[in-house]
C-alpha cells in the first residue's frame, strides 16, 4: 500500500524559539516502492520516519496509508513496523518472545503465533537463535530479529530508520543485500531512512534527499546521481563527490557554478589540457587514484587509472568534456 | 607505605571495625553469659538459648516482626515502585512532586512517630475519626497501624526504583506502541519484567530493615500494644536489656534476630535465583 506525505511540517519548540525539522514536505511511496530518505544529521529524516510511525505529531499536512488518513491515529492503528537503529530489542525476553511481542499485544491465538514465528525464522535463518536473549546475540542477528518482529505482523508498510548503523562495514554490505532481496521478496512499501548515500543508492528504488527539512530532490539513484537538481545534490550524492566551483574555474561564462564528476575528469601526462593546475595531494584506492588539483584557485578532484597518476606538486592538465558539465544558477538549482 | 587506595578506605574500615565488629563480637561472646551490668559476666553457656526456645514473649514477638515484615516489605514496595513509575516522565513541577515523595523518609522517626501518634489517637486523631477504627487499642488495628506509617518512608527505595525506570531505553515503548502493545500490556511486558532484577534487590533489603527498624515507631506510638502486638523483636530486645536489665539474654535474642534475618534473606535470593529474577 502506498504511503503518502502531505504538506507535512513539524517544528520543536526549545527554550530559544523554535527548530524546523520538516518544512511542508510532499512524499509518496507507491505500492510495493522502497524509498529511502537520505540526509545528513539534522536534516529531519528521522522525524519524518517517526511522523509516518505517528511517535511524533505533525503541526500541519497529512499521512495517509493506503489511500487512509491516518495523521490523527495512534501508532498501534496505521498498521506499520517499525525497524530501530538501535534495534529496540526487549532485552529480557527470548528471541521468540520478541519476534511475537506485537502478536501477542493484538491477541492472536497461540496457534497462529507459532505458525508466524516459524515462517518468519525460517525466513530470516534465526531459528537456532529462538531461545536466545538479545543480548546473546551478534549484531548481524540482532539484526535478523528486529526485521523478523517488523515482518511478523505482516504491516502495510515497514519503516527503517538507520537499521545498519549498528553493524561493521562488512556486515553492513551484507545486510544491505539482505534487507532489499527481503523487500524485492515481500513488496512491502518501505520507507528506509539513512544517513550513508552508498546505502541510498543501492537500497532505494528512489530516494529523496533531505536538508534542513526540506527535500531537496525526490529521484531514482541514477536520476539523482546523472542529474542533481542543486548544487547540495550534487555535492551529497557520489564519492568522491562532484566538484562544484564556480563557473569560471572552467571557462564557463556565466555567473552561476559548474558541476563535474571526479571521473569524468582525465589528467594528461604532458601537462597541457584546457584547464591546468597544480597537484597538491594524491589518494590512491586500489587501482585508481584520487588526485587533488588546484584549478584557478579551487580545488578540483579528478578520479583517474592508477597508471596516470601524476607526481605531487608538479603542473598537470585536466582534460574533459563539457557534456559531462552540470551547470547550476547563482542560486544552487540545476539549469537544464 | 600502605597503597592510595587501602589508605583511603581506613576511616571506613576504622568506623566498620570500632562501631560494628567489635559490638557484634561482644554481643556474641554476652550471649553465652549472664550478666546484668552489674560485677562480670557469668558464663551461662547454652543456657540463653535454651531458654530462649521456651520464651513465650520471644516467639510471640518473631510472630509479630513477622507479620510487620508481610504487610511493611510489600506495602512499601508496591508504593516506592508505583511512585517512581508515575513520576518518572518529565513534566512541570515533577521535581517538587518527587520532592514530596521522599519528604517523609527525610523527617526524623521520632517526629514522624508523634505525628501519627497524632493522626491515630481515639479521641482526636483525624484518621482514627475519619476511619472509626481505634488503633491503639485494638491489636490487629495496631498491626496494620505501623507498617502503615512506614509505607510512607519509602524515599531510598523510591529513588531506586525511579533510576530503575528511567534506564528503560524510549524506543522499547515506542516498538511496543507500533506493535499495538497498550499501557497495561507494556506494565506487565516490559516495565516490570525490566525492573525486576532491582524491585527483587528492593524487597531483599527491606526485609532486612523491617526486621531490625521498627523499634521507634513500636516504642512511641504503641509502646508495644496493644496486649503486645505491636512488640516487634528490636523492641523486646530493647526492653529485655535496659528494662529488665538481662544483658547477656538480650544479646542471645540479638544473635537469634540476626540468625533469622540471615535465613530469610537467604531464603529469599534462593527463591529470586531460582524464578531468574536475580
Amino acid at each position: 500500500m502506498s504511503v503518502t506525505l502531505e504538506g507535512a511540517h513539524k517544528e520543536y519548540r526549545t527554550r530559544n524559539g523554535s527548530v524546523l525539522a520538516l518544512d511542508r514536505i510532499d512524499l509518496d511511496a507507491a505500492d510495493g516502492e522502497l524509498v529511502v530518505v537520505v540526509g545528513p544529521s539534522g536534516s529531519g529524516k528521522t522525524t519524518l520516519l517517526r511522523c509516518i510511525a505517528g511517535l511524533e505529531e505533525l503541526d500541519s499536512g497529512s499521512v495517509s496509508i493506503g489511500g487512509r488518513d491516518v495523521t490523527a491515529l495512534r501508532p498501534a492503528d496505521r498498521d506499520v513496523a517499525m525497524v530501530f537503529q538501535e534495534h529496540a530489542l526487549y532485552p529480557h525476553l527470548s528471541v521468540r518472545d520478541n519476534v511475537s511481542f506485537g502478536l501477542r499485544a493484538r491477541k492472536q491465538s497461540s496457534g497462529d503465533i507459532r505458525d508466524s514465528i516459524e515462517r518468519v525464522s525460517d525466513l530470516l535463518g534465526i531459528e537456532a537463535t529462538l531461545d536466545r536473549r538479545p543480548g546473546e546475540l551478534s549484531g548481524g542477528e540482532r539484526q535478523r530479529v528486529a526485521l523478523a518482529r517488523a515482518i511478523v505482523r505482516e504491516p502495510t508498510a515497514f519503516l527503517m530508520d538507520e537499521p545498519l548503523s549498528d553493524l561493521d562495514a562488512e556486515l553492513r554490505a551484507y545486510m544491505r543485500a539482505e534487507i532489499h532481496a527481503l523487500q524485492r521478496r515481500l513488496a512491502t512499501t518501505t520507507i528506509y531512512v539513512t544517513h550513508d548515500q552508498v546505502e541510498a543508492m543501492t537500497l532505494g528504488d528512489r530516494v529523496a534527499v533531505v536538508r534542513r527539512g526540506r527535500i531537496e530532490q525526490v529521484a531514482t539513484p541514477v536520476d539523482l546521481y546523472d542529474l542533481p537538481a542543486n548544487t547540495f545534490v550534487a555535492r551529497f550524492i557520489g564519492s568522491p563527490p562532484m566538484n562544484v566551483v564556480p563557473a569560471k574555474t572552467f571557462g564557463v561564462r556565466t555567473d552561476g557554478f559548474v558541476g563535474i564528476r571526479p571521473e569524468h575528469l582525465r589528467v594528461t601526462a604532458d601537462g597541457n589540457g584546457p584547464l591546468t593546475g597544480r597537484v597538491t595531494h594524491v589518494e590512491v584506492i586500489g587501482h585508481e587514484a584520487i588526485v587533488h588539483v588546484i584549478v584557478n584557485e579551487e580545488v578540483v578532484l579528478a578520479r583517474v587509472p592508477r597508471a596516470d597518476v601524476p607526481q605531487p606538486h608538479t603542473q598537470t592538465g585536466i582534460e574533459f568534456t563539457t557534456e559531462n558539465l552540470h551547470l547550476f544558477g547563482a542560486d544552487g538549482k540545476a539549469r537544464r | 607505605m600502605t597503597s592510595s587506595p587501602a589508605r583511603l578506605a581506613l576511616p571506613y574500615v576504622i568506623g566498620l571495625v570500632v562501631l560494628v565488629f567489635v559490638p557484634a563480637a561482644a554481643a556474641l561472646v554476652l550471649a553465652f553469659t549472664d550478666f546484668t551490668g552489674i560485677g562480670a559476666p557469668e558464663l551461662a553457656g547454652l543456657d540463653n538459648f535454651r531458654r530462649l526456645l521456651g520464651d513465650e514473649a520471644f516467639w510471640r514477638s518473631a510472630g509479630n516482626s513477622a507479620i510487620y515484615v508481610a504487610i511493611a516489605v510489600p506495602l512499601r514496595l508496591v508504593v516506592a515502585v508505583a511512585i517512581a513509575l508515575v513520576l518518572h516522565r518529565r513534566a512541570t513541577g515533577i521535581g517538587i512532586a518527587r520532592g514530596v515523595a521522599y519528604a517523609p523518609s527525610v523527617v526524623p522517626d521520632a517526629a514522624w512517630a508523634l505525628l501519627w501518634l497524632w493522626l491515630l489517637n481515639p479521641l482526636y486523631g483525624p484518621l482514627a475519626i475519619a476511619l472509626g477504627v481505634d488503633f491503639l487499642t485494638v491489636p490487629w488495628a495496631a498491626r496494620v497501624a505501623i507498617p502503615l506509617m512506614a509505607g510512607f518512608q519509602i524515599g531510598e527505595a523510591f529513588v531506586i526504583a525511579l533510576a530503575a525506570r528511567s534506564a528503560i531505553p524510549g524506543s522499547l515503548y515506542e516498538a511496543a506502541a507500533i506493535d499495538g502493545a497498550r499501557p497495561w500490556f507494556q506494565l506487565r511486558h516490559i516495565t516490570l519484567p525490566m525492573m525486576v532484577p532491582v524491585i527483587a534487590i528492593l524487597a531483599l533489603r527491606d526485609v532486612i530493615v523491617a526486621l531490625q527498624v521498627n523499634f521507634v515507631p513500636a516504642l512511641i506510638v504503641t509502646e508495644g500494644g496493644p496486649r503486645y502486638a505491636t512488640t516487634y523483636l528490636p523492641l523486646y530486645i530493647y526492653r529485655t536489656a535496659f528494662r529488665y536489665f538481662r544483658f547477656g539474654y538480650a544479646s542471645s535474642l540479638s544473635v537469634a534476630l540476626f540468625v533469622i534475618t540471615v535465613v530469610v534473606v537467604y531464603a529469599q535470593y534462593r527463591l529470586a535465583r531460582r524464578w531468574r529474577l536475580l
